[in-house]
């Protein structure tokens, strides 16, 4: 029962972006993928939603390819969030959300109660009934960005993969998204997200992925993952990890000397 | 909520619907002599079966495809300035007729018109397909089609500067401005089966654009079969727009207004822009072949000309409204 990656490389445009990377999401895990801009986390997570040809290695969803799944019957299982929040059209904000169930729709049906029921929970989930009937284009980024979520709750996918889905989120709604996150996994869901709050990464994911320059330079459960050494080598940051009033807290403080990639 | 615009969505349907039954009933009702028919029983016969309507049914049909075609072309490449004539389908459609007209053919053999204008899509279709690539983007068949319009259009002004005499010069300029007189029902025949199974082709695109609008890598997740989709555009297109070219010559403007007007009454969903947009199409083409037999029964007005100029300030209109739009 794992979302897995062995041994993956993915190539983009003749450059590898990803390299011999294993990994891994199991339901009730909220696994966070840091690194600096340019590591290859939203290749990362597009490879694991099974968005990419592979170069070599396998992703498997249970142990079968994901290349071997119908787009339908995957998209039932894995709801993938992009980074780039494109809304072609002013749609208003319950029409997108109602796209996630798309894929438990057979082609000429409505929306069955089952639908409307996953639309209205979504909603409620990322604050966003109010917005029901407003086209999407004319919300702010944050509201659109949380109307987005919302599609993928809606598609019902035992696995979320959100690419820096907190992005543009005032605190409360990033604090809120990441509770609902947390609250999914509980309920034996599979969560893998990218993000830079390296805070929310270390209080929330129960693990997290390091990467740079497309390789995994850490793989654990978040509080060993998300100390000084691998912050250094990683982001090329000094930062203070402690906790505050039992709060687990990342704060960088200082650039340090870019580190020379390792051959 | 979704109830509610549910009921405004398949209002604008039906009311696109009532309008082209309308106009329908306009375009048989209508001459360019005079309203009804010939008292005489034979002409009256003649008149309905050879004139009035294979007239209507094209019109509907040509209409239908531009509509529809113009309004998946819109949803699959998120562009609403996108119509049919961008794939350059409607460009080869227009080179082979012409091309039967230079040679000849269309003088001993009637039905060498829509035949070549036939020929002319479908190879104006596999050049464009051979050229933007099995795994194309969206972006890559604009510009093939870009391409093979501008090729297409380049050997129809060399097919004119090389007119065997002026007659074949003015029949094909009379063609190519686009209309719908003197057609008879075996044209109707003849293109009816294309753009009929093109229309379900393109109608079947709905989901698929309604998930684009979330882009490629969000659509793909839902379930989208991109390689799938792609074909069912390009071929919905090829027969439903390169059927329509080949009887009635290019008819502009219409596949990019339908949808642009009727996109606010479906509150902007592709999905549910195509059946409004199928029904607007036909009304559009058919009250503007009505319009042109009322205002000039003697000059032969072209149906292209009208709905180019029907067209023309629709884009002023646009630009206005944008600016508008635009301002704080």
């Amino acid at each position: 029962m794992t979302l897995q990656a062995q041994n993956v490389s993915v190539s983009l445009g003749g450059r590898t972006v990803v390299e011999n990377l294993s990994t891994k999401v199991a339901p009730g895990e909220l696994v966070a993928v840091v690194g600096p801009n340019g590591a290859g986390k939203s290749t990362a997570l597009k490879m694991m939603a099974g968005l990419l040809p592979l170069r070599s290695g396998s992703v498997t969803l249970d142990d079968v390819p994901l290349a071997s799944i119908t787009g339908r019957a995957l998209a039932r299982r894995v709801a993938y969030l992009p980074q780039d929040r494109i809304v072609h059209w002013s749609l208003p904000a319950a029409r997108i959300v109602a796209l996630g169930r798309l894929p438990h729709r057979s082609f000429a049906a409505g929306e069955s109660p089952a639908d409307r029921a996953a639309i209205t929970a979504a909603m409620a989930r990322m604050d966003v009934a109010q917005f029901a009937d407003r086209p999407v284009t004319m919300l702010s980024g944050g509201e659109r960005a949380r109307v987005l979520v919302a599609r993928a709750l809606a598609q019902e996918a035992q696995y979320l993969i959100a690419d820096e889905p907190a992005a543009g989120l005032d605190p409360a709604h990033a604090l809120a998204l990441f509770e609902e996150f947390s609250r999914l996994a509980r309920d034996g869901h599979g969560i893998l997200t990218a993000l830079h709050d390296l805070s929310l990464a270390l209080r929330f994911a129960t693990r997290v992925i390091l990467l740079r320059d497309g390789v995994c330079l850490a793989d654990g459960p978040s509080a060993q993952v998300l100390n000084r050494a691998n912050l250094a080598s990683a982001f090329a940051i000094a930062a203070i990890v402690t906790e505050i009033e039992g709060i687990p807290v990342v704060l960088p403080h200082a650039t340090l000397p870019a580190i020379a990639t390792p051959a | 909520m979704i109830p509610r615009a549910a009921l405004s969505e398949n209002a604008a349907a039906a009311a696109m619907a009532g309008l082209a039954v309308v106009a329908f009933l306009l375009s048989l009702w209508i001459g360019p002599q005079r309203f009804g028919l010939p008292a005489a029983a034979d002409a009256a016969h003649l008149v309905f079966f050879e004139i009035r309507l294979p007239r209507a049914i094209l019109g509907f049909l040509v209409g239908a495809a531009l509509g529809t075609s113009g309004a998946v072309l819109q949803g699959y490449l998120r562009n609403p300035l996108a119509e049919p004539g961008l794939l350059g389908i409607s460009g080869g459609a227009s080179l082979g007729a012409v091309v039967s007209i230079h040679s000849g053919l269309a003088t001993h053999l009637a039905l060498a018109l829509p035949l070549g204008g036939l020929i002319g899509a479908g190879l104006a279709t596999l050049a464009m397909v051979g050229l933007a690539g099995a795994r194309s983007s969206p972006a890559t068949l604009i510009l093939a089609g870009v391409a093979v319009s501008s090729i297409a259009a380049a050997l129809t002004s060399l097919a004119l500067n090389l007119s065997p005499n002026p007659f074949a010069s003015v029949e094909m300029v009379y063609w190519l401005m686009g209309s719908l007189t003197d057609r008879s029902l075996i044209h109707v025949w003849l293109v009816a089966p294309l753009i009929i199974v093109g229309l379900a082709m393109l109608l079947s695109t709905s989901r698929d654009l309604e998930a684009l609008t979330l882009g490629e890598d969000a659509a793909q997740n839902l379930g989208l079969d991109a390689a799938g989709l792609r074909f069912k555009i390009i071929a919905g297109t090829a027969l439903a727009v390169g059927g329509a070219t080949a009887v009635t010559g290019a008819i502009g403007f219409v596949g990019l207004i339908v949808p642009h007007l009727l996109r606010p009454f479906v509150s902007g969903s592709p999905a549910r822009l195509l059946i409004p947009s199928l029904f607007g199409g036909a009304a559009l083409i058919l009250f503007a072949d009505v319009a042109l037999r009322l205002a000039s029964p003697q000059a032969d007005l072209r149906l292209g000309v009208v709905t180019a100029l029907l067209g023309a300030p629709f884009f002023l209109w646009l630009i206005l409204k944008t600016r508008l739009e635009l301002q704080p």
